[in-house]
């Protein structure tokens, strides 16, 4: 959130100083212009009255006569000066000797100084500007004859009170417009980056553990597409989450019912052999304590075999081969029919004739397996069918309860009639797995009482494609 | 002899108990399941300890609590490892102690004589071919004379009396009879039961690598 603050703001400052950058250019260009040319119009009215004063000064004092003294000089300017009505004032001076000056200027520094020479009706003048006392004069003075000197002071200050105004409008106007894009440009990028503080919020929420958190934006801009991956990304890692967590909770189920399986002979054990040790025994009783030994060592080295058997089938990635049904067929006789015989089981053995992608050794496990379940529960028929690529087992014990169907694929389930003590409820769990290597899952039919029926499917070989190959190996 | 009642679904467990029990010098009953031992109830039978896991088909350890309880009988159970809750439950229900799988029969047998005890169910006086010990009054008699023992050779003779046909570590007996501070070594423990041997006659093995063990039938 502290983020898109901090960018939004320094958005905001950027414009506003770049706007407030053009605005004061453009009112030092604007008051400028206004002030040189309220100058020009002032020097040009002054300019006009000079000439005018300059004139009839000249007028009359050639008619007195151009020797005429300082003292007459003077009294002709006077009388001139109070003749005209325009609130100008007047200056005469001689030899740098002011004859007249009611203005409280001494225009003739000013002139030297910072003047401009202006030219009007073939006459000099020279022209220039005077603050004093917060008023504003303008200034121009015209040679009279060699050493006399005539000037014309003008007050401009109303005048050039219009530029400082202009100024001051200027730049309230730019305070206004700068403060009110500022305000606009805050308010349109909180609403333009509102996504990437949802961003920011759901990031931190799935950091905190909420996998499920996705980002609210149906917009199509740039951040429209963050979002969207954002999106994505956020899919993928709580897809990995659960098979993580599902992994885990799952191997947590397994040792939590591997160490329950290994309690019990474990204790006998260290109960006997406590016997042994401790106990003051007959012979008969050393016998039986040995003999339990024996077969709680047992019990505990099948627990072994079967765990490395169903490692070996989890950590597995087989490769599926072509696999004839013959070949299966004799692998399959050869470990059944023996026991079957023995304990007086009717084997039946279909396997069809066409090849199917398997693990000849898995599907033998996976047979096997359901075989010894099928003699558990009693079963006088033992069927395995192969037909376009599903593989039926089937027998006539004494089935399963449709109440612990979805619980008999477990590790370590056992059905509570089935708690022989001589399995551990691994064998279908190693067949579920042996279905899933082979691109299926086992599927079970069963009801208590009437057998149990077990189906998977096997992929089926596309004979076509090997025979001619088949073919040219033979020439 | 006391009675103990032994409700377990493992067969190879409950043997095993019996088994040890039976050696120990304990009567011992065995029930597979809850409903057994609530039948066992039912017909009049009685132990003066029972020895109960928690998790058996049909009647689970649970509830067997109220119907021992009823009939005066205190139980042990015996549980998995970890189940935190299952443990209060049986405390707080009343069981007296629990034992976790799995356990060695030492402790057991330990456990078990602490809540017999407890009960009032020790036994006080022993009566072993012609040797009889009153433990309260401290007297022992050999074919009807008394016999002066120190309170060491006492204290030793008692505890191998009460563990019957069960071997002692040195060790064993030096914590229990002489205290885990005692310093001196286990040769002191050889040479009171040497004295035993001479003044009582009882038949004190010696277990190689283990201790002693008093044999008795």
């Amino acid at each position: 959130m502290k983020k898109a603050l901090t960018l939004r703001l320094k958005l905001t400052m950027a414009t506003v100083a770049v706007l407030v950058l053009a605005l004061a250019v453009c009112c030092v260009l604007i008051t400028g212009a206004t002030r040189r040319i309220l100058k020009n119009v002032a020097i040009a009215d002054t300019a006009a009255e000079a000439l005018r004063l300059t004139a009839q000064f000249r007028e009359n004092f050639e008619a007195v006569g151009s020797s005429a003294s300082d003292a007459i000089a003077r009294y002709l300017f006077i009388s001139l000066a109070v003749q005209t009505p325009t609130g100008s004032s007047y200056v005469l001076e001689a030899d740098g000797q002011g004859l007249f000056n009611n203005s409280g200027l001494s225009p003739a520094a000013l002139l030297d100084r910072k003047s401009e020479a202006v030219t009007l009706e073939q006459q000099e003048f020279r022209a220039g500007f005077q603050e004093t006392a917060g008023r504003h004069y303008c200034v121009v003075g015209a040679a009279m004859g060699s050493d006399r000197l005539v000037s014309v002071v003008r007050d401009v200050t109303a005048q050039m009170e219009q530029v400082s105004l202009l100024r001051r409008r200027c730049i309230a106007v730019g305070t206004a417009a700068a403060v009110a894009a500022g305000g606009l440009m805050l308010l349109f990028l909180t609403m333009e980056l509102r996504p990437l503080r949802d961003l920011q919020q759901s990031s931190a929420a799935i950091a905190g553990g909420d996998y499920g958190r996705r980002v609210q934006c149906g917009r199509q801009d740039e951040l429209g597409l963050v979002a969207q991956s954002f999106n994505t990304m956020a899919q993928s890692v709580q897809a990995h989450i659960d098979a993580v967590e599902a992994a885990s909770r799952e191997q947590n189920l397994l040792l939590h019912a591997l160490s329950h399986e290994m309690r019990t002979p474990v204790t006998a054990i260290s109960g006997y052999a406590y016997a042994l040790t401790h106990l003051r025994m007959n012979e008969a009783q050393r016998v039986d304590a040995t003999a339990f030994l024996e077969s709680e060592s047992r019990r505990l080295e099948r627990l072994y075999t079967k765990l490395t058997e169903l490692l070996t089938v989890t950590d597995a990635q087989i490769g599926l081969t072509p696999l004839r049904p013959e070949a299966l067929q004799g692998q399959l006789l050869s470990l059944l029919l023996p026991a079957a015989k023995k304990q007086g089981i009717a084997l039946e053995i279909q396997l069809g004739s066409n090849t199917i992608l398997g693990d000849a050794d898995l599907l033998t496990m996976l047979v096997t397996n359901l075989y010894d379940n099928a003699r558990k529960a009693g079963a006088t028929h033992f069927r395995v069918v192969l037909e376009n690529g599903t593989l039926t087992v089937s027998d006539d014990g004494c089935g399963i309860p449709k109440e612990i169907q979805d619980k008999i694929m477990q590790p370590f389930y056992q059905g509570d009639s089935s708690r022989s003590h001589e399995g551990f409820g691994l064998g279908l769990t190693l067949c579920s797995r042996i279905a899933q290597l082979h691109g299926s899952a086992l599927r079970v039919r069963s009801e208590a009482g009437k057998g149990a029926t077990f189906t998977t499917l096997l992929q089926l070989h596309d004979d076509s494609q090997t025979a001619p190959a088949v073919q040219s190996s033979h020439h | 002899m006391r009675k103990i009642l032994i409700a377990e679904d493992e067969p190879a467990i409950n043997k095993m108990l019996c088994m040890n029990l039976g050696l120990m010098g304990y009567d011992t009953t065995a029930k597979f399941d809850g409903q057994q031992v609530l039948d066992y109830l039912a017909g009049g039978g009685s132990a003066d300890l029972a020895l109960v896991d928690v998790m058996m088909p049909r009647v689970d350890g649970f509830q067997l609590l109220e119907p021992l309880k009823e009939h005066g009988i205190p139980v042990i159970f015996l549980t998995a490892r970890g189940d935190l809750e299952a443990k209060l439950r049986g405390l707080t229900g009343g069981a007296e102690d629990y034992i976790v799988k799995p356990f060695e029969m030492m402790e057991l047998l330990v456990r078990m004589e602490k809540v017999l005890e407890r009960r009032g169910k020790a036994q006080t006086r022993f009566l072993l071919g012609g040797v009889a010990i009153d433990a309260e009054g401290r007297t022992v008699t050999r074919d009807g004379i008394d016999l002066n023992l120190t309170p060491m050779e006492f204290d030793l003779l008692l505890l191998l009396v009460r563990k019957k046909n069960v071997a002692m570590s040195r060790e064993g007996l030096l914590n229990e009879v002489w205290g885990i501070r005692y310093e001196g070594g286990t040769r002191t423990v050889d040479v009171h039961i040497a004295q035993l041997r001479k003044k009582t006659g009882l038949p004190i093995v010696s277990v190689p690598k283990i201790g002693y063990r008093l044999e008795v039938d």
